[in-house]
């Protein structure tokens, strides 16, 4: 359910849109753009920046993926990033910068994998084929999280601290908004965006549950470092 | 017994201690149950507490094995595979890792992946809330009919990919394991109507079985202490779910408790006992304390009822001592009183001498140990002293002669006066001639009374007695003989002489008997003809009466009729006489109707006003004629009353009865009299007949009494003809009639008849013969 709101140029208009909870701005200039540049923010239940949020933009008329390679490092005995996005077919290096052995593993349905203990770096990336959300553990450290969404689209990112995220040269036209995020309490609703500024913000709110945390070593016991 | 004071009191006692002790016994034992089963309850809360500690720290420990179970790398990655079969197999293998029951395998959403018991849809329904948080999850449910202790826990990899769930079942180890730490029995149920009502128990098998019959009443307030007559165990419910299905019931044997409860009791009904048995004595103690004063008194009371002098009981400081000192006074008065009245009845209250009846209480004794001398006195003529000075002065003169009686020397041992002037002296002595005589003479000298000098005629009857002589009756008797003796000597002195004595029985014996002898045929009478001189011919007879005696024989009509007029019985024999004379006349009237039969009449019958009426009716009822039936009377007796016996005579007379002087010339006859006597006839007495031939002055006597007679117009009969020769003396003198042995004796009524028949038939010429 997309609901098109022109605004002024001169400033920006809020369109609220009620879908799932979610408020969508568009600021818009002209149309006939050749590239674009698009922000969004997103936001909490409780107009907070949300953090670790994915935005995945698929378009209509769907161009060649272009897999990307990322790692995903054990710092800390935490996974850093902890949330990180990817197009489908990208391959994940899982480099480990602590001073213990990790034993990483996916028993999600998008790829189910370990890396039995080992240090440093493995001695292959992993791909990830099948679009989907991967959760990754530690078998010897429970409380280490991590997700990687794998995606069908090559717009995919993930919102920085400020919950924003931008991509600074894209296609105009219509695309499908995906948002996920690893704590989110209900199934994103997809809604449509079209992209027809050529600088153009959007802002996303969803609601999460905001008991959870990011995971953290404990402070104390073993594996202290 | 049940109205004796003793009772009463031990029953008011005993009833109130019972009711006391009863009430006691009864709060006591009531405040001691009630703190009982509070103590009980207290347990059952600290035995809950633990029983539920019990159960978390199980559940704690149950999750742990569960939690490390979900965590195994192992275990996550067969569940990630997915394949219905490798799940199910590690499920099975997990599970009895950690000897789980039941294992299960939810979906994050709830749905039933895997299980190792057949769950339906309800079993599943009571799981989904579990899996809507992210934390291990532990309850007891029903599942499959059986109740698990449940432990779910999410698998996380590291998202939560499933809920693993372990069950254990609630069953007889674990209610043992429990028990170990509680000491309590337990069994488990459920508030299920569906199911059968189940029980798993540490209990007993039989105690189960009685449990089972219960579990309706104690599900129906499972929260509540139960306590049952029938079961030994005091149970309370715990439940073991939220729905409160399942339900742990905790039982606590209620001997512990209930011994002690009962050991009380048991020592209550001791004390009860103890204390009934103390109260009985007491109140016996008490009872008797007053009982036995009251008993003694009542003793006391009946012996001075019975004059008896007993001892009062002690006199003690309570009411019962004052009823004591009561009694006693009353006693003591009792005493005074009787005294006062034994002088009174033994004392007479004009001279202060003894009474009779004194006299009679203590001769006996005297008469059977002692001898001595008894005394009757008597004042001669006292009746003519009373009436000459009066009563008053009577009376002062006896109070002189008893004291000149009390003073005599030698002192008699006791004086009295019997009635009177009749007083009684006894000497503990055999007195002398001499001495009686002074006591005598003593007596005589003159008596002041109001200034005039009385001189007493005394008559004094003596009776010298020996021991065992005879009865005081008999004493009193011949003192009483010897006194009328010198009464009738004219006052004087008179010794009892042996003899006297027996006279006097045989009067008495006469007197007594002759009302019967007069009915049983003893006295018949006889007659005797009078023979007219001028014809020598019998029409008049005397009748005289006679008594044969059964012991005494034949008794003389002088001792009879003289001991009958005595005794006032005279008029008895009258009336016999007359009625049998006159039922003889009649039954004479056909053949003698001429003959006339004399009656002898004495004083007594004379003043008796009735008798013509009486003669007149027996001659109606047996149709004699008056003129048949003569009556004779003595001089002595006309004497009594002239005047009324006179009248007497005229109403007999004027009936046409004949009438008589009887024993003419013996009595005190008073010619003057004579002319006024409406007689018939005098009967010149024997006395002058019998020697009539031979002495002069009788025939002088008779000559002078029949012409007497005769020149008063009477007939003249003389009495008692012996012989021929005295006939031709009293033919000469002019009599009548003649009666006597020279005719006849007096005869029985038949030899009468005969006499008649013959004299009738020889007189004639005997009477030619004479003339």
């Amino acid at each position: 359910m997309v609901i098109n709101i022109l605004g002024k140029i001169a400033g920006t208009m809020k369109l609220a849109l009620i879908a799932g909870g979610l408020v969508l701005a568009l600021i818009l200039h002209s149309s006939q753009l050749s590239a674009a540049s698009l922000t969004i923010s997103i936001t909490n239940q409780q107009q907070q920046p949300l953090a670790d949020a994915v935005v995945e933009l698929r378009s209509l008329s769907m161009s060649d993926i272009k897999p990307q390679r990322i790692q995903v490092a054990q710092q800390k005995l935490t996974f850093v990033p902890f949330v990180s996005a990817v197009p489908a077919g990208s391959e994940v290096d899982f480099p480990n910068l602590d001073k213990t052995r990790h034993h990483v593993y996916s028993f999600s349905p998008a790829k189910q994998f370990e890396i039995q203990l080992y240090a440093d770096k493995p001695e292959a990336p992993i791909t990830f084929d099948t679009p989907g959300i991967v959760a990754l553990g530690c078998n010897i450290h429970d409380y280490m999280q991590a997700y990687i969404y794998v995606s069908e689209s090559n717009l995919v990112a993930v919102s920085n601290e400020a919950g924003q995220l931008k991509w600074p040269d894209i296609t105009p036209g219509q695309y499908q908004l995906h948002v996920w995020h690893p704590w989110q309490l209900e199934p994103w609703q997809v809604t449509t965006l079209d992209l027809v500024m050529p600088l153009q913000t959007a802002a996303v709110s969803l609601a999460i549950d905001l008991s959870q945390q990011k995971p953290q070593a404990p402070q104390r016991g073993f594996g202290n470092r | 017994m049940l109205n004796s004071l003793r009772s009463k009191w031990i029953s008011l006692l005993v009833v109130l201690l019972s009711l006391l002790m009863l009430l006691t016994g009864y709060a006591t034992l009531k405040s001691m149950r009630a703190n009982s089963m509070q103590q009980a309850e207290l347990s059952l809360d600290v035995a809950s507490k633990v029983f539920q500690q019990a159960l978390d720290s199980r559940a704690a420990q149950l999750t742990n094995s569960v939690s490390l179970l979900a965590a195994d790398f192992g275990f996550r990655q067969a569940i990630a595979t997915a394949e219905q079969a490798t799940i199910e197999s590690v499920l099975q293998n997990h599970g009895s890792r950690i000897n789980a029951q039941l294992a299960l395998l939810l979906t994050p959403d709830g749905e039933l992946l895997a299980s190792s018991a057949r769950l339906d849809s309800g079993d599943i329904r009571q799981l989904i809330p579990a899996t809507q948080g992210s934390s291990a999850v532990t309850d007891i449910l029903l599942l499959d009919g059986q109740a698990y202790q449940l432990v779910l826990v999410p698998v996380r990899a590291p998202v939560i990919i499933a809920w693993v769930g372990m069950g254990f079942l609630v069953d007889v180890p674990l209610a043992e394991q429990i028990k170990g730490i509680t000491g309590l029995d337990i069994s488990f149920t459920q508030q299920d109507s569906r199911a059968n009502q189940q029980l798993t128990s540490t209990l007993p098998a039989d105690t189960q079985q009685r449990l089972v019959n219960k579990l309706g009443d104690i599900l129906a307030t499972p929260g509540a202490t139960h306590l049952a007559a029938d079961f030994n165990y005091i149970t309370r419910g715990k439940a073991l779910d939220n729905e409160k299905q399942l339900w742990a019931l905790l039982h606590m044997p209620d001997d512990r408790w209930l011994a002690s409860y009962q050991q009380l009791r048991h020592q209550l009904v001791e004390i009860f006992a103890f204390g009934l048995v103390l109260a009985l004595l007491a109140a016996f103690l008490f009872a008797r304390s007053i009982s036995k004063p009251l008993s003694q008194l009542s003793h006391f009371a009946k012996a001075i009822g019975q004059g008896n002098a007993a001892e009062p009981p002690a006199i003690s400081h309570d009411e019962i001592g004052l009823l004591t000192s009561t009694l006693v006074s009353m006693q003591q008065s009792i005493t005074a009183r009787e005294q006062q009245l034994r002088q009174q009845a033994e004392h007479d209250a004009l001279t202060g001498l003894l009474n009779r009846h004194a006299v009679e209480l203590r001769l006996p004794g005297i008469l059977k140990t002692q001898h001595g001398t008894l005394l009757q006195l008597n004042i001669i003529q006292f009746k003519h002293i009373n009436d000459t000075l009066g009563l008053a002065n009577g009376d002062t003169l006896l109070q002189l002669l008893a004291q000149r009686l009390g003073h005599h020397q030698p002192a008699a041992a006791f004086c009295a006066r019997l009635n009177g002037d009749e007083f009684l002296m006894l000497f503990n002595q055999s007195l002398s001639e001499q001495q009686l005589v002074d006591l005598y003479n003593s007596l005589q000298p003159a008596y002041n009374i109001q200034n005039s000098l009385i001189n007493l005629k005394i008559a004094i009857g003596i009776y010298p007695f020996e021991p065992e002589q005879g009865t005081t009756s008999e004493a009193l008797r011949r003192v009483d003989l010897a006194q009328e003796n010198a009464s009738l000597a004219g006052g004087g002195i008179a010794f009892y002489q042996s003899g006297q004595d027996e006279t006097h029985q045989r009067e008495l014996t006469i007197i007594r008997d002759l009302p019967n002898a007069l009915n049983s045929g003893q006295l018949f009478v006889v007659y005797q003809p009078k023979v007219e001189l001028a014809s020598q011919q019998c029409h008049s007879a005397e009748a005289l009466i006679r008594w044969q005696h059964p012991q005494l024989g034949f008794i003389s009509p002088v001792d009879f009729i003289a001991t009958a007029e005595h005794s006032g019985n005279i008029g008895l024999i009258t009336q016999w006489m007359l009625r049998t004379v006159i039922q003889q006349l009649a039954a004479w009237q056909h053949d003698y109707p001429t003959l006339r039969v004399a009656v002898n009449l004495s004083a007594a019958d004379l003043l008796d006003q009735n008798l013509p009426e009486q003669i007149k009716n027996l001659l109606d009822i047996n149709q004699v004629p008056a003129t048949a039936l003569a009556l004779e009377v003595t001089e002595s007796a006309v004497m009594q009353d002239t005047s009324k016996v006179i009248a007497n005579l005229n109403t007999l007379k004027a009936m046409a009865i004949n009438l008589a002087i009887d024993d003419f010339g013996t009595g005190q006859s008073s010619l003057a009299y004579l002319k006024q006597l409406p007689v018939n006839e005098i009967k010149i007495d024997r006395a002058f007949v019998k020697d009539i031939e031979t002495n002069t002055n009788d025939a002088l006597i008779v000559n002078a009494t029949v012409k007497l007679a005769h020149g008063l117009g009477f007939k003249v009969t003389a009495e008692g003809l012996e012989n021929q020769a005295g006939l031709s003396f009293l033919k000469a003198s002019g009599c009548d009639t003649v009666q006597g042995y020279f005719f006849s004796k007096p005869l029985a009524a038949n030899d009468f008849s005969k006499w008649l028949t013959n004299f009738a038939a020889t007189t004639t010429p005997t009477a030619e013969v004479s003339e």
